[in-house]
C-alpha cells in the first residue's frame, strides 16, 4: 500500500485565526483549498472550540468563543475542505511546489500544492525552575486550553504565574469557575502594565475584558505579587509547595499549593519554515529568530507564506488580518486575483493590522522575557525535559568545548528526545549565549522531521514485504 | 595568528582525521587539525554507530576486525567512552532469492576472517525472539555491536587536547600550496604551515584534492536514518538483511535507530542534506517487518550525512603521489567501523614505518590531473 | 458529587481501575479531574512525571492509551478505552 497523496493549489497548515482566514480568503478567489490541523475542530488557541458539553453549555461566552463560533460557522458555509485531528509531519520542496506529510485516522496522507501557507501558531515559553518537572507544574497555555475545551482546571489550591496578559485571563476564569487562586505571582510592575495601557487602550473591546478581569481578582482578594517570579517548586510524586521570590529584593516565600499554572510568553512554532529552508532573522520580541516575510507574508521560499503568530507573535486579530492578507497574495500569485483586486481586498485587513500594532506590541513587552533570567537558572534546574538534562550540564558542556546547541546535543543529548527541542531549546540556547556570547543562529538545532513524533504503526499502515521497495544490495 | 610550522596539519575531524592526528601527536609529532565545522559533527558524528562485520566489505574484513578490537577497548587508547557495545550480530532473509544471497556473502565474508556462520529460523530466534517468524535463514556473527556516534566528538576532543594536538574547529582550509618542505594552508584569515598534511575531508576529499590540482572522483551518497524515542528492551543484537539495507539496534537507553543505507537527497557543495518520506516509510517497514514490535513505537527524529566512495568502493588511503608528505585517508566503506585501524596503519606510514596492514594507494583511482588546480570541475 | 456523576456518560480503564469521564474530554484532562497527576517517569533520572504543556508539544503525556504510546492531552476518551500509566520506556 503506498500512502494516499491529495491534489491542491493551496496547502494551509493550522486553522487558527491566521491559517482559517488565509484558506477563506484563497477560496473564495478560487482557489482549491486544504486546511490541516491537528485539533478536532477549528480555532486554534485563542479560538479554541469547546469540546465537552459543560464547555458548550457555558452561559458565559465571551468574545474569544464569539468570534471561533462565526469562524467555524463561516468554514462551514463556504465548504472548506478541512482535515482536522490530523498532524503535518513533513514538508518538502517538490520541483512543482510543496509535499507536505499529515497523519490521522487514515494514516498517512500526503498533500500536494504549489503553495503553502503556514500558520502552526506559537509556543508557551516557560522560564525553568528548580521543580517545574514536578506534575501538578503546567504552563498558563495548558489552562487557557482547559478552560476553553472543557471549562475545567484541575487543582484545588492553585497559583497563577509568569508575564503577560495569559495571567489575568487565567487567574479571572479560574475565579469564575470557583477556584480563587492562592496567589498570582507577576514579573511585571505596576509601572510595566501601565506603559502597556497605552497600546491596549487601542482595542476598547479587550481593554474593558481586561479591566472587567482585573476587577474581579480584587474582589475576590486574590493575593497579586508583582515583580516577583516563581524560584523553585517541592514536591515528591505531585506538587506540594512553591516558592515565589521577589525580582526586587530577592525575598522569597513559600506556599502550599497542589497546583500551578505557570508561563512566560509564546515563542514562533517554525519548524515548518525551517524544514523548507526559509530564511530566519532575529526576533526582537522571543530573542530566537523570526521567519523573513514580506508584508503579504511571502518568505524567502517561492510558493511559501507565513501567517500568524508563527510568523511573530502578535495576537488573535492581527493573525486574523495576516491570515486573509497571505490567503489574498497566495490567490494573486496564483494568477486567481488581479493585481487590482489584491490591492482593493487588501485595503481593509492592511489598514486593520497597523491599527492593531500598539496592542500588539503591549503585549509582546510584557512577555518578552530577559536571557539574564533564563541563565541564571541554578545547576540543579532541568532544562530538557525529556532527558533530564540539567543547566550544570549544560555549563559543563560548554566548558568542555561545547560552542553551538547541536554540539551541546551530542554532548548531553539535550534535545534528543521526544519533544525534539521544542521546550528545552530556546532556553538552552539562552544559556550558551550568556556563557559564550555565541551568535543566535549558532543556538538552533538543525531542524529535521518528523515535525511532530510518529506512531510508527500509523506512519507504515498495512503492508506485505514485495510493498517496501527494498534498493539494490550494497557492493560486496 | 600564528605562522609556526607544524609537523603535521590534518585537515578534517572526521573519525579518521580525529585517529591519524591523535595517534601522530602520540608517537610525537606537533600536530594541528582542521576542521570547517565542529569535531565529528558530519558522518562521523550522525552515522548508524554499527560496527558490523555484515555490512562490510569483504576486503575490508581484516581491518574491520581489528579495529573492531579497538572500539571494544576504546578505554584503553581513545581513554573516553564513546558508548560501545559489543553483541552478536544477525542477517536475515525473508526471500529464496535473500538466502543466496545471504549465504554467498556469509562465505566469502567467513573466508576474509569474520566469525560467520548461517543459522537456521529457530536458532535465530533463540537469539533474538522478538524477531520475524517468518525469517529463512540468517547469518550470524559473532562479532558485532555498535558505538553511540554522536559521542564521537566529545570523545576524540578530550582525547586529543590530553594529546597535545592543536583543534582548529570552525577553520576550513581553503587553499593548499607546496612549498618545498612542505605545504602552506590558506585560511579564511590568514595562513598555517606544515611539514606534512593529510586530507581527511570524507566527502569533500574531492574538492580537498582540486587544492593540489588532483581529480579524484568522491561519490556521494546520502544515507538516512532514523531512531525511535526510548522504548522498553525489544532487541539485543544488532540485526541486517541479507541485501545490507537495514541495520537497526536498541541502545543501553532504549532508543532504537533505524538504517542501511537508505537514500535522502543532499549536495555536497552546499552540504545540504534532508531524509525523504519515502525511504523514511521504506526503511520503517523494512525494521517492522524484521522486529514486528517496533510497530508499537514511535519515531521521534530522522536525519541524513553524506557517506564518500570512490570509483572501486574501496577506501583512499595513502601518499598522494607526486605530492611528497601528503596522505589522504578516507573513503572507506561502512569507514566508522574501520577507522581506528586505517587510520593507525596510515599513521604508521606517516612515521616513516611499515604499516601493520596495507594501505590502498589511490594511483588506481587518479584521472588525469586538473590544468587549472583552483578550478572546481563542478 | 451525585449530579456530576450523572453528567459522566462515560467510563474508561486506568491499570484496571474503572473512572468516569465526560464525552469529549481528553485523557489527560480525564485523569487529573480524579487527582491523578503523575502519569509516568522520566526515562533518565526516574522523575515523576504529568502532563505540562496540554498543547501536544511536550510529550510530557505520552502513555500507552490501547496499546500505543500517545499524547492523552491530544486523545480523546472512548467507552471502554485501556491507558497504562506507564511511558514509552517502561
Ligand atoms: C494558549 C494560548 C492562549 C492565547 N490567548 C490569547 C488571547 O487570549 N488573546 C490573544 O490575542 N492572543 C492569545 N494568544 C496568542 C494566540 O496564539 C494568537 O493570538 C492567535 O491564536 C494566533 O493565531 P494563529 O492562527 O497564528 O495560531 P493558533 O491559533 O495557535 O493556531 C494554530 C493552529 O495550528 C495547528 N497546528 C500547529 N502545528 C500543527 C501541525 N504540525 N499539524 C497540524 N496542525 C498544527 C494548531 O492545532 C492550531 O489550531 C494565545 C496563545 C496561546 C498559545
Ligand atoms: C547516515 C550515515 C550512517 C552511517 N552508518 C555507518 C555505520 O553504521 N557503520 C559504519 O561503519 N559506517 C557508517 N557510515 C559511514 C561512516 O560514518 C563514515 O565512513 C565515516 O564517518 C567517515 O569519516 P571521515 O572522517 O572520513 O569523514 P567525515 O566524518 O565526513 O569528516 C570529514 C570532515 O572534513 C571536514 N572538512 C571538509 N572540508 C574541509 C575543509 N576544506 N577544511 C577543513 N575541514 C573540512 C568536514 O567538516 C568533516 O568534519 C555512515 C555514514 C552516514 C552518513
Ligand atoms: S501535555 Fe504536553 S504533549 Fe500533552
Amino acid at each position: 500500500m503506498t500512502p494516499r497523496t491529495e491534489i491542491a493549489d493551496l496547502i494551509v497548515i493550522g486553522a487558527g485565526p491566521a491559517g482559517a482566514n488565509a484558506a477563506l480568503a484563497a477560496h473564495n478567489a478560487g482557489l482549491k483549498v486544504v486546511l490541516v490541523d491537528e485539533a478536532a475542530q477549528p480555532g486554534g488557541q485563542v479560538w479554541r472550540a469547546p469540546i465537552t458539553a459543560k464547555a458548550k453549555q457555558s452561559p458565559v461566552k465571551d468574545i474569544d468563543r464569539k468570534m471561533g463560533d462565526a469562524l467555524r460557522q463561516q468554514l462551514v458555509s463556504a465548504n472548506i475542505h478541512i482535515l482536522t485531528d490530523t498532524q503535518v509531519w513533513s514538508a518538502d520542496r517538490q520541483p512543482e511546489g510543496f509535499e507536505v506529510g499529515t497523519i490521522g485516522e487514515a494514516g498517512t496522507v500526503f498533500l500536494r500544492a504549489p503553495r503553502l501557507i503556514a500558520a502552526p501558531g506559537a509556543y508557551e515559553r516557560i522560564l525553568p525552575f528548580p521543580g517545574w518537572t514536578i506534575p501538578g507544574v503546567f504552563g498558563l497555555a495548558a489552562a487557557t486550553a482547559l478552560l476553553k475545551a472543557e471549562k475545567t482546571l484541575p487543582g484545588r489550591r492553585i497559583i497563577v504565574a509568569g508575564q503577560g496578559p495569559l495571567l489575568i485571563a487565567v487567574a479571572a476564569q479560574a475565579v469564575a469557575l470557583g477556584l480563587r487562586p492562592v496567589a498570582i505571582v507577576d514579573a511585571a510592575s505596576r509601572a510595566d502594565w501601565a506603559k502597556s495601557l497605552a497600546g491596549y487602550a487601542r482595542q476598547p473591546r479587550q481593554l474593558a475584558r481586561g479591566m472587567r478581569w482585573m476587577a474581579q481578582l480584587t474582589r475576590a482578594r486574590v493575593p497579586y505579587y508583582r515583580q516577583h517570579e516563581v524560584s523553585s517548586a517541592t514536591g515528591a510524586d505531585s506538587l506540594a509547595g512553591v516558592t515565589l521570590r521577589s525580582l526586587k529584593s530577592g525575598e522569597t516565600r513559600t506556599i502550599d499549593v497542589d497546583t500551578l499554572f505557570v508561563g512566560n510568553g509564546l515563542t514562533p512554532a517554525d519548524e515548518v519554515f525551517r524544514l523548507l529552508g526559509a530564511d530566519q532573522e532575529p526576533c526582537p520580541i522571543s530573542g530566537t529568530q523570526r521567519v523573513v516575510c514580506d508584508e503579504l507574508g511571502r518568505c524567502s521560499v517561492p510558493g511559501l507564506y507565513a501567517a500568524g503568530d508563527a510568523a511573530g507573535i502578535r495576537g488573535a486579530l492581527p493573525a486574523l488580518h495576516q491570515g486573509r492578507i497571505a490567503g489574498l497574495a497566495a490567490a494573486h500569485d496564483a494568477g486567481a486575483l488581479s493585481g487590482a483586486a489584491l490591492s482593493a481586498a487588501l485595503a481593509s485587513s492592511s489598514r486593520a493590522l497597523t491599527q492593531l500594532q500598539p496592542f500588539a506590541d503591549a503585549s509582546c513587552r510584557l512577555m518578552r522575557l530577559s536571557g539574564q533570567r533564563v541563565a541564571a537558572a541554578p545547576d540543579d534546574t532541568i532544562i530538557c525535559r525529556c532527558e533530564d538534562v540539567r543547566a550544570g550540564d549544560i555549563r559543563k558542556a560548554i566548558n568542555q568545548g561545547a560552542v553551538d546547541i547541536n554540539q551541546l546535543k551530542h554532548f548531553t543529548r539535550l534535545g534528543m528526545g521526544p519533544c525534539q527541542g521544542r521546550i528545552c531549546a530556546v532556553n538552552a540556547a539562552e544559556i550558551i549565549r550568556q556563557e559564550t556570547g555565541a551568535a543566535v543562529n549558532s543556538t538552533r538545532l538543525t531542524p529535521r522531521g518528523p515535525i511532530r513524533p510518529l506512531e510508527t504503526a500509523q506512519l507504515i499502515g498495512e503492508f506485505g514485504y514485495s510493498d517496501i521497495p527494498i534498493p539494490k544490495p550494497a557492493p560486496l | 595568528m600564528s605562522t609556526e610550522t607544524c609537523d603535521l596539519a590534518v585537515i578534517g575531524g572526521g573519525v579518521h582525521g580525529a585517529s591519524v592526528a591523535l595517534f601522530a601527536a602520540r608517537a610525537g609529532l606537533r600536530v594541528t587539525l582542521f576542521d570547517a565545522d565542529a569535531l565529528c559533527r558530519a558522518a562521523s558524528g550522525t552515522n548508524a554507530g554499527t560496527l558490523t562485520m555484515q555490512m562490510t566489505r569483504a576486503a575490508l574484513i581484516p581491518y574491520a576486525m581489528e579495529a573492531h578490537k579497538m572500539w571494544t577497548d576504546a578505554s584503553r587508547w581513545l581513554g573516553h567512552d564513546v558508548g560501545v557495545v559489543a553483541c552478536e550480530g544477525l542477517s536475515l532473509a525473508f526471500t529464496e532469492r535473500e538466502e543466496q544471497i545471504l549465504s554467498d556473502r556469509a562465505t566469502a565474508r567467513g573466508a576474509a576472517g569474520a566469525p560467520i556462520r548461517l543459522i537456521t529460523p529457530e536458532e535465530t530466534l533463540k537469539i533474538e525472539p522478538n524477531a520475524n517468524p517468518g525469517i529463512r535463514m540468517a547469518s550470524h556473527c559473532a562479532i558485532d555491536g555498535y558505538a553511540n556516534a554522536y559521542l564521537t566528538g566529545i570523545a576524540f576532543r578530550r582525547a586529543l587536547l590530553e594529546a597535545g594536538v592543536t583543534i582548529r574547529e570552525y577553520t576550513p582550509v581553503i587553499g593548499l600550496e607546496p612549498t618545498g618542505q612542505g605545504y602552506d594552508l590558506k585560511l579564511r584569515d590568514g595562513k598555517a604551515s606544515a611539514r606534512q598534511i593529510v586530507l581527511a575531508g570524507g566527502v569533500w576529499l574531492e574538492p580537498m584534492m582540486e587544492m593540489l590540482g588532483l581529480r579524484l572522483a568522491i561519490k556521494t551518497l546520502v544515507n538516512q536514518l532514523a531512531v525511535t524515542e526510548r522504548a522498553a528492551p525489544l532487541m539485543r543484537t544488532v540485526v541486517c538483511i541479507a541485501s545490507g539495507l537495514l541495520s537497526l539496534k536498541q541502545f543501553p537507553h532504549g532508543t532504537v535507530v533505524i538504517g542501511g543505507g537508505w537514500q535522502g537527497t543532499g549536495d555536497r557543495d552546499t552540504n545540504s542534506h534532508r531524509a525523504t518520506t519515502e525511504s523514511m516509510i521504506g526503511n520503517v517497514r523494512l525494521a517492522v517487518h524484521a522486529i514486528p514490535r517496533l510497530r508499537q513505537t514511535r519515531i521521534v527524529r530522522s536525519w541524513t550525512g553524506f557517506e564518500s566512495e570512490t570509483a572501486d568502493a574501496l577506501p583512499a588511503l595513502g601518499p598522494i603521489p607526486g605530492f611528497e608528505g601528503a596522505w589522504i585517508c578516507g573513503a572507506v566503506h561502512s569507514g566508522y567501523t574501520s577507522a581506528p585501524y586505517t587510520a593507525h596503519c596510515l599513521t604508521q606510514a606517516i612515521l616513516g614505518g611499515e604499516p601493520d596492514m596495507p594501505l590502498f594507494p589511490i594511483d588506481r583511482l587518479l584521472t588525469a590531473p586538473l590544468r587549472d588546480p583552483q578550478r572546481s570541475t563542478h | 458529587m451525585h449530579r456530576k456523576m450523572a453528567a459522566r456518560e462515560l467510563s474508561i480503564q486506568v491499570d484496571g481501575k474503572t473512572i468516569g469521564c465526560e464525552p469529549g474530554q481528553s485523557v489527560a484532562s480525564a485523569l487529573l479531574a480524579q487527582g491523578i497527576y503523575r502519569f509516568r517517569t522520566s526515562p533518565n533520572d526516574h522523575l515523576p512525571r504529568g502532563p505540562f504543556c496540554m498543547m501536544g508539544a511536550c510529550q510530557e503525556c505520552a502513555i500507552l492509551i490501547d496499546g500505543s504510546i500517545r499524547r492523552a492531552c491530544q486523545t480523546e476518551v472512548a467507552e471502554g478505552m485501556r491507558v497504562c500509566l506507564k511511558g514509552a520506556s517502561a
